[in-house]
């Protein structure tokens, strides 16, 4: 027991025993409510449970109708993309705008002040297609969800819906 | 032993200020800069605190609206990295290093609109880059081993607790998500074949699946003993090798656990013998 860990800690440096026992209680709080407040992490690593879906989607960019690869866009633009298309299936509402006028009331100063800086609204959706053209060095671009079927042993397209 | 320690302290130091110069170059290139990240339109704060503070402080809304901000944000990062290798300990630059890290860290994930733990590897070693005292580098030290011991064993927890690692069709379907726009454009190559042959055999998927599992809660013996470290730190590399090859993950910034696994004679030595409490205190 002596020679533990914490022990040391305890001994040698009373302040980092003090912060790392916050962290670690902080750590199983975050952990029991499943939410994550930077540092405090939850390592799931692909822990969710996947379970076969009907359809499986993705978001594709067409240029003149000829597909642009997802593997020639650079990472972060893939994930605006899906940003972009969940926004447009929620009506241009930010799921976080939700949380703020919750916590602090509709129309505040507060609200509206975390509003403009916390959330993305109508005219980031509206300037997105111009914004991706300009990342790719391209025009004329249109923005599409694919849906795909896991049919014999492959992907098949069965539908697809524009989005831009 | 205080030579040796010495010796080893600003060998892991220049091992994470040479992790910060790779990772520069590499988000440089994979385009993800601050300056290349230049007013991106969407972020998302999620539930994460932290993320609201900051945003609410406006650092990333500076850090990728102005331009020339972004710039001198990236300039400085790569700047220190070459000053952090090249010169001796400096608390200064090192304490810059960190404020500018954890900015990015935010930044970055913010505009990502998924929060990603790629870079939580180093978000938590660059805090040994400002310390000096050798005693509190080597608690500081022990606490970083003991939380990427957690890091992997609660991943492995987490499966459990959500029936995932009995789920027959896991990795099947991770993999179908992960490669469908790979396998969509690429339907003849070597590697759709490849992710193809797993999809359509669970048994073989499902044994990645378990092994990788397995690699995590191994790590449980971490919290135990040190006798298994240059396994672990194996262990490590092998996990995420693996996840590069299956998931196309690639997780190389996260790597840098792997340092507090390295067997430091002079560290483990200061720990086991310096700061052990005699039984008459």
């Amino acid at each position: 027991m002596g020679n533990t860990y914490f022990y040391k800690l305890l001994k040698h440096n009373m302040l980092l025993f003090i912060l790392i026992i916050g962290f670690i209680t902080c750590q199983l709080i975050f952990t029991y409510k499943q939410v994550e407040t930077t540092p405090f992490f939850n390592y799931g690593m692909y822990s969710e449970n996947c379970l076969p879906k009907k359809t499986y989607q993705t978001i594709a960019i067409f240029e003149n109708e000829h597909k642009i690869v997802q593997d020639q866009l650079p990472v972060f633009l893939k994930y605006q993309l899906r940003t972009y298309s969940k926004l447009i299936a929620q009506d241009s509402i930010d799921d976080v705008v939700n949380t703020i006028e919750n916590r602090f009331g509709k129309e505040t100063n507060l609200s509206n002040y975390l509003i403009k800086y916390l959330t993305n609204n109508k005219r980031s959706i509206k300037e997105f297609p111009k914004w991706v053209e300009e990342q790719l060095d391209k025009t004329k671009l249109s923005i599409k969800i694919e849906y795909y079927e896991w049919l014999n042993e492959s992907f098949e397209l069965i539908n697809s819906k524009k989005l831009h | 032993m205080a030579d040796l320690l010495k010796k080893e302290q600003i060998q892991i130091q220049k091992t994470i200020w040479f992790f910060l110069l790779m990772s520069w170059i590499f988000r440089w290139w994979s385009g993800v800069l601050f300056y290349q990240l230049n007013n991106a339109p969407f972020v998302s704060v999620e539930a994460d605190n932290t993320f609201w503070l900051f945003h609410a402080l406006q650092f990333p809304y500076f850090s990728i609206h102005y331009f020339y901000i972004g710039i001198i944000l990236d300039l400085l990062w790569l700047v220190f990295a070459i000053i952090g290798l090249t010169i001796k300990h400096n608390r200064i630059i090192s304490t810059l290093m960190c404020l500018l890290f954890i900015n990015y860290f935010i930044t970055f994930n913010s505009v990502s609109t998924h929060h990603e733990h790629i870079l939580t590897g180093l978000l938590f070693c660059i805090i040994l880059l400002p310390i000096k005292d050798h005693k509190n580098f080597v608690l500081v030290f022990a606490s970083i081993r003991f939380y990427a011991v957690f890091t992997m064993f609660s991943a492995g927890l987490w499966k459990v607790c959500r029936g995932s690692v009995v789920n027959p069709l896991q990795m099947t379907e991770i993999l179908k998500t992960q490669h469908l726009d790979y396998i969509v454009n690429y339907p003849e190559s070597y590697y759709t074949n490849f992710i193809n042959y797993l999809i359509i055999n669970p048994n073989i998927s499902n044994f990645f699946w378990h092994c990788s599992w397995l690699i995590e809660v191994a790590f449980i013996i971490g919290f135990l003993t040190r006798k298994f470290d240059k396994i672990l730190g194996i262990g490590i590399l092998l996990f995420f090798f693996f996840n590069y090859l299956l998931m196309d993950l690639f997780f190389i910034e996260f790597c840098i656990f792997t340092i507090a696994f390295y067997p430091f004679k002079g560290v483990w030595d200061y720990y086991n013998t310096k700061l052990a409490i005699s039984k008459s205190i």
